[in-house]
């Protein structure tokens, strides 16, 4: 098992030898983002720039305006939370680059909320052309990263990434379409269609192994995949994110619902508008309903709900 | 065709007038750096030197420049719906903007991203940003100024507009500003104090060899320069009645005329 951020370190490192654009800059995270393999490998495209959010972000921008593919890596939380330069100096200055925001949702553990990527999404998603991507494992980031670095940018990319080491369901190398969901599990009149996205996917694939239920693999939050929802019908619809349920994945699936006039109730799982605490991983997940025993046990109440 | 700083004063003035709204005290302030800046420098070709305003809100004193040197043909949309002539500079719409700036404290960061652009393309162009003094009590500021000299930026310049006024009155009053130039020196940059209406004393500033450090040019500046009324905190954001306009124009005429 390897996390997403190793993927975006491995890969970052292979596609920089042949693209003499790509550049790198670090917030003095680069060890624990993953960006200091690109930093020992091309350091005269590397720029440590020190705990400063906001100084990496607009020196991103000026950068961008060269020509250069910019990855800025920090943390989800200390990068997203610096709202206003990403609005101003990349967004409304539409000056293409990557956002790769490590470390997202409760995963950090023990360390606490101030570094958990919980309304990461949330933010990003709200800004105009903006992508949000959340990969699932390694090797769907490693493809994700690499189409990133062998295409031009057209806009700012939010690249969300996980700290802890997650299974993997995908072969290596092999062909995603960039933008697009993948139906992981299908089944023919599920009971549910769940979405789930980021690293939580083995959890919601333990969750609903014996159900009759199609499990979608959803890593591209905006722009969303809309026609992977509105031809996989259900009367219930379930979003599974380690994220708020506010703005991530759940309101973006619930924006396609109602947009569309979609006769589906949706049940959104997430960190419940609160701010979590300190703890293990394993205590935290089971505590706010996101490991995949009480993911499990919230499907089957919704079902039966659904039932009666 | 060389800028001049009381026609750019005038179409100013002219805009914030006709459209009622924008920004008079803290462009007069700029005027006659930014004529020095356009006549020095190549700021209108790709891939030249590059003039940062991060102190978005006097951006009329550079559609002033730009139609002084026929790069626009209008300043009858300024402000306007479906405009180039954005209430702060927008380079997504006009291509002489080199950055998009109007929430202070960022422009310094993305000039620091320009010139290590510079730096990578073996260029030895230049890059002016231009910040208010209000604007140094924002923090990223100070991120970009401790940067700067680790990565010896010598074609970088920092350009403070030091006009001691602010949105809400006096910078002395609001949050002190203290020793600025003793500040700026000991994050290493050099520092050049000059009076910022002064063409002599502006030319000198930019001649100095930078020696591998950025440089910070602190200009001393009046709020309002060029219309005696008009040099207070209230014109930070006032625009003129027709009568305080005819009176600004002549004041304007009689001292470029005098």
């Amino acid at each position: 098992m390897k996390a997403t951020r190793d993927a975006f370190g491995d890969q970052l490192v292979y596609s920089g030898e042949t693209n003499k654009s790509i550049v790198a800059l670090s917030a003095d995270l680069g060890k624990a983002t993953k960006i200091n393999k690109f930093a020992d490998a091309y350091p005269d495209r590397f720029f440590e720039i020190g705990i400063a959010e906001n100084n990496m972000i607009g020196i991103a921008s000026g950068l961008s305006e060269h020509g250069y593919k910019v990855f800025l890596a920090s943390f989800a939380s200390f990068l997203t939370g610096k709202y206003d330069a990403i609005r101003c100096s990349l967004s409304y200055s539409n000056s293409p680059c990557v956002l790769v925001g490590t470390h997202a949702g409760l995963a950090i553990g023990k360390d606490g909320v101030t570094q958990m990527g919980l309304e990461d999404i949330s933010l990003m998603r709200s800004l105009p052309d903006m992508c949000v991507i959340n990969p699932s494992t390694y090797n769907q980031t490693k493809a994700f990263v690499k189409h990133l670095c062998e295409n031009d940018l057209d806009c700012v990319n939010y690249l969300r990434l996980g700290r802890q080491p997650v299974a993997e369901f995908y072969e290596d190398h092999v062909q995603f379409e960039f933008g697009n969901g993948i139906v992981y599990r299908h089944t023919d009149n599920p009971d549910a269609v769940v979405y789930s996205t980021g690293c939580v996917l083995s959890d919601v694939l333990n969750a609903t192994e014996d159900m009759n239920i199609t499990v979608i693999d959803m890593p591209f939050i905006k722009p969303i995949d809309k026609e992977i929802i509105l031809n996989n019908k259900s009367e219930l619809i379930i979003t599974v994110e380690d994220h708020s349920i506010i703005g991530g994945l759940g309101s973006a699936v619930s924006e396609v619902i109602t947009d569309h006039g979609l006769n589906s109730r949706l049940c959104r799982i997430g960190v419940n508008d609160t701010f979590p605490e300190s703890g293990s991983p394993v205590d935290l997940y089971a505590k706010y309903g996101l490991n995949s025993a009480s993911i499990k046990e919230r499907i089957l109440r919704e079902m039966d709900k659904q039932r009666n | 065709m060389k800028v001049e700083p009381d026609k750019l004063r005038k179409h100013v003035l002219d805009m914030i007038h006709d459209k009622q709204s924008g920004h008079i005290g803290g462009s007069f302030s700029l005027a006659e750096v930014v004529s020095y800046l356009y006549n020095t420098y190549d700021l209108i070709s790709d891939n030249k030197d590059k003039l940062i305003l991060s102190k978005g809100h006097a951006v009329p004193i550079l559609y002033a420049v730009l139609y002084e040197l026929g790069l626009i043909d209008t300043l009858d949309d300024f402000r306007e719906v479906d405009s180039k002539l954005q209430g702060h500079p927008d380079k997504t719409r006009l291509k002489y903007m080199h950055a998009t700036t109007g929430a202070l404290g960022q422009g310094l960061s993305i000039g620091i991203g320009h010139s290590l652009a510079h730096g990578l393309k073996s260029e030895s162009s230049k890059v002016f940003c231009i910040l208010g003094d209000g604007e140094l009590q924002e923090g990223q500021v100070w991120e970009a100024f401790m940067l700067a000299p680790k990565y010896n930026l010598e074609n970088l310049y920092c350009i403070i507009d030091h006009n001691k006024s602010q949105n809400d009155g006096l910078v002395e009053d609001i949050l002190s500003l203290g020793d600025l130039e003793s500040k700026v020196r000991s994050f290493d940059w050099n520092v050049i104090r000059i009076d910022g209406h002064d063409m002599g004393e502006i030319q000198n500033a930019f001649s100095v060899k930078p020696n591998g450090r950025p440089t910070c040019i602190v200009m001393d500046t009046i709020k309002g320069k060029g219309v005696d009324f008009m040099q207070s905190p209230e014109w930070h954001a006032k625009a003129p009645s027709d009568e305080e306009y005819k009176k600004a124009i002549q004041e304007i005429d009689y001292e470029s005329n005098s």
